[in-house]
């Protein structure tokens, strides 16, 4: 497959995955797990992903694939789309469809992606620009909840423990979930542009900035006795906001993350079949088909509240393997091959 | 013509060629080597003109000039039969000579060609008020009164084996992409049909997806919005009886600029350059937003407003789709029958239409008076874009959305807007991004969407989907 990307666009579709679907889902499971210090220990997390992207920036020549490794990536794909897919329909069960059989909501929301892969390239890599307006839009009415934040819920510090200090890193990889697509993606970026150095940390930045602030804004909001019982605190936050014009803010951005997620969902099957064409050239088409029946198919095993929990205390493992373990083993033994 | 013995024969033979029509002249002409045979239509050529023209050109001829038949108006060329059939058909006054086997074609046409009036479907509050006409010569000369020019090129071509349809195409050859040319040559020449005999059936020919709702070229009938174009380095594309223009390649964004944009004040061009791309978002979102609003999420209006929705469809006897299917039927009824009815009954059956039925269908409770205001905005909001193509697609494209917002409220709403989304993504006009300037994304352009900035220079549009691929002229800047 043969495109030339910028760099905005690189890091705009390498944010929308990273931010997708868990910016929704991260901050509950963080902050219980992390405490009253999550803030604290998410700019620990943040200067780890950080050296993870210098790391990446530094050895993706060397991040070449066989079929095999091919093959687990794509496994892992499927898993996190499944993931992500079976956790945006439960949350549409519950807050908008309670009545509507599930694999409908899904084949629409898989129909999306099916459209767009089948389409050239660049329409997937171009996707994202559809969510710019929507994100500061939803940066906007998060600030609505400024007069009822406070302040002094950040303070004291220093108080979690070295269990919720590593719980809480182990939760800050949900954010980190997507980052692998750097080093597949990041060859096809415009050779004249520069990525090191300072638009790397700005990518950082961006990134760090949207996940702390959400973070800090529900800690502020929110009391920890109160967040233990709420699963979407952004979206209970938004459905707290009283403005004129509208009653109910959270219906508005609970389709905004839907679309969010699609476009994530869209991306991440991109990559997979990228990597499957790396190997086969032949049934583009019928591929492309087969992967999004599977989508559809399987997330339908996994609905249940239950499931839900499961598979989101599992995707970070999942996660650590094959954004960390595996490129940094794929990486190591191509250099060693090299010498 | 072995069997032609004779001038009278050939005379014979010419006549039978036009089906002995009633207008047509064929007769016998003495000349300096021998007789000739002087052939063309009354109908289509200035007859007063024509004994002038041969007396000039027999002066020539006796004073033995060289090249005596090339003169401005005048040309020879071996006969052949086809050539004799094209030149008379075309308006042109043939003469042939047996004994040379030439023939001479003369040119003095007489067309009946109206008046440049100003369009009716692009009227501007300032600027020119003159529009093309259905003559390809007047129309260009239109163009080069604007652009004086040596760079102005005018290719010709012959479409429609039966209907010898003349097809022109015109770009600024210093600013014109070499390729977006080609690609019109070849499109054009890859016509394989035998009547073609309007601009529609071209623009079925050239464009990229023909299936898509979406235009890809855009139609005017004002010079100075085609001269505008060409400046971008776009290609103007004529047929001949047509008065419309074809300009390509387009974005999306080609189809909400005015030429009033660049005649008024730069902020009010830009606010109205705004409220037309607003009045895309009312056009296609606000029908589907009210179905979906009282068929799925009536919680998220305030309370006193929703207590207001309430009350207006409490009564109607059917869902919100029924309704807004029926006002919007109406609605088009009556846009069709003022297009086709005379001019001084129109706007009295709009008036009647719109008021007295839809003031009764409300009474009747058939349908809700807040759906009524709600498919009236929407209306409206539509007929602000100033290209009529666009306006038609965007009154069809709002029926899907209030589907899928009757299906699904405003997840329908969310997925469909992706999926247009995409859809545009996908499009292109002449091969080129339908999309740009926002997606493959340019910022030095990317205002022009907005704004219309203090002072206007040509800018070329992105070229290719590939990140990277437009270029740009040295010095441009918007």
């Amino acid at each position: 497959m043969n495109f030339n990307i910028s760099r905005g666009q690189f890091f705009l579709l390498l944010f929308i995955v990273q931010s997708g679907s868990s910016f929704f889902s991260f901050p509950s499971p963080f902050i219980n797990a992390a405490g009253r210090d999550a803030w604290l220990i998410f700019l620990v997390a943040g200067a780890f992903h950080y050296v993870m992207l210098l790391f990446y920036e530094q050895n993706y020549k060397h991040f070449k694939i066989g079929q095999i490794v091919g093959w687990l990536y794509k496994g892992y794909w499927l898993f996190v789309s499944i993931v992500y897919l079976a956790y945006v329909d439960y949350t549409l069960a519950v807050w908008g469809f309670p009545k509507t059989p599930q694999f409908i909501v899904i084949a629409v929301l898989v129909s999306v992606s099916l459209y767009a892969n089948l389409s050239r390239a660049e329409t997937v890599i171009n996707l994202s620009v559809l969510l710019i307006p929507l994100i500061l839009l939803f940066l906007v009415f998060l600030q609505f909840a400024w007069k009822d934040l406070v302040w002094t819920n950040l303070f004291p510090v220093g108080e979690s423990t070295s269990v919720e200090w590593t719980k809480g890193l182990l939760k800050a990889q949900l954010a980190f979930i997507g980052i692998e697509l750097y080093l597949f993606f990041r060859k096809h970026v415009d050779k004249k542009q520069k990525i090191k150095g300072r638009p790397l940390f700005v990518y950082q930045l961006v990134w760090f900035l949207f996940f702390f602030f959400s973070v800090v804004i529900i800690l502020l909001y929110f009391t920890p006795k109160g967040l233990e019982r709420i699963p979407e605190p952004l979206l209970f936050l938004l459905k707290a906001q009283e403005v004129t014009f509208v009653e109910r803010l959270d219906l508005f951005f609970l389709y905004i993350w839907t679309v969010w997620t699609i476009v994530t969902v869209t991306i991440i099957s991109f990559a997979a079949l990228y990597v499957h064409r790396l190997h086969s050239t032949k049934h583009d088409k019928r591929d492309t088909i087969i992967w999004h029946i599977l989508l559809v198919l399987l997330p339908m095993l996994f609905l249940s509240k239950q499931s839900m929990e499961q598979l989101n205390d599992l995707i970070i493992y999942v996660y650590l393997v094959f954004g960390l373990l595996v490129p940094v083993t794929v990486i190591i033994t191509n250099r060693r091959k090299r010498k | 013509m072995d069997d032609v013995k004779s001038n009278d024969s050939l005379i014979l033979y010419i006549q039978n060629l036009f089906h002995d029509s009633a207008d047509l002249i064929v007769r016998k002409i003495t000349w300096k080597d021998g007789d000739g045979i002087i052939c063309f239509f009354s109908t289509m050529t200035e007859s007063s003109e024509v004994n002038k023209q041969i007396e000039i050109l027999r002066l020539r001829s006796i004073a033995e000039l060289p090249n005596w038949a090339g003169t401005a108006t005048s040309s020879v060329e071996a006969f052949s039969v086809p050539k004799l059939v094209n030149s008379v058909t075309n308006g042109f006054v043939a003469i042939f000579f047996p004994a040379t086997n030439l023939l001479m074609t003369i040119t003095i046409p007489s067309f009946e060609v109206r008046s440049t009036t100003e369009p009716t479907n692009e009227f501007v509050i300032r600027g020119p008020h003159e529009g093309f006409v259905e003559s390809i010569d007047k129309n260009i000369s239109l163009i080069r009164k604007h652009l004086p020019i040596p760079d102005l090129v005018r290719k010709d071509i012959l479409i429609g084996t039966d209907t010898n349809t003349k097809v022109t195409y015109v770009y600024i050859e210093s600013i014109a992409d070499k390729n977006v040319v080609n690609e019109v040559k070849t499109r054009l020449k890859n016509i394989d049909r035998s009547k073609i005999y309007s601009i529609g059936q071209i623009e079925d020919y050239l464009e990229d997806s023909v299936w898509s709702p979406f235009p890809q070229f855009l139609n005017t009938e004002r010079p100075d919005r085609a001269v505008a174009n060409l400046l971008e380095g776009k290609i103007v594309i004529f047929t001949d009886q047509s008065p419309s223009a074809l300009i390509a390649p387009v974005t999306f964004f080609s189809f909400y600029e005015s030429p009033d944009d660049f005649n008024g004040r730069v902020i009010v061009g830009s606010f109205f350059r705004m409220l037309r791309l607003f009045s895309f978002l009312i056009a296609v979102f606000l029908p589907a937003f009210y179905i979906a609003v009282v068929g799925f999420h009536s919680e998220i209006l305030p309370f006193d407003l929703s207590r207001k929705v309430k009350l207006a469809v409490e009564f109607i006897p059917y869902r919100p789709i029924i309704e807004a299917l029926i006002v919007e039927l109406f609605i088009e009824i009556i846009r069709e029958a003022t297009i086709r009815l005379p001019a001084p009954i129109g706007p009295t059956i709009g008036i009647v239409g719109g008021l007295v039925i839809g003031d009764a269908i409300v009474n009747a409770g058939l349908v809700s008076n807040l759906m009524v205001v709600v498919v009236a905005m929407t209306a409206i909001s539509s007929f602000v874009v100033p290209s009529v193509e666009m306006n038609t697609t965007i009154r069809i494209i709002r029926f899907p959305f209030m589907l899928a917002a009757t299906f699904f409220g405003f997840f329908g709403i969310a997925i469909l807007a992706l999926i247009l989304f995409i859809h545009l993504l996908n499009r292109s006009s002449l091969n080129q991004p339908y999309l740009s300037p926002v997606v493959p994304f340019d910022p030095s352009r990317f205002k022009n969407i907005f704004f219309r900035l203090p002072y206007y220079k040509n800018h070329k549009q992105q070229q290719t989907f590939k990140h990277g691929g437009g270029k740009r002229k040295k010095g441009d800047r918007n």
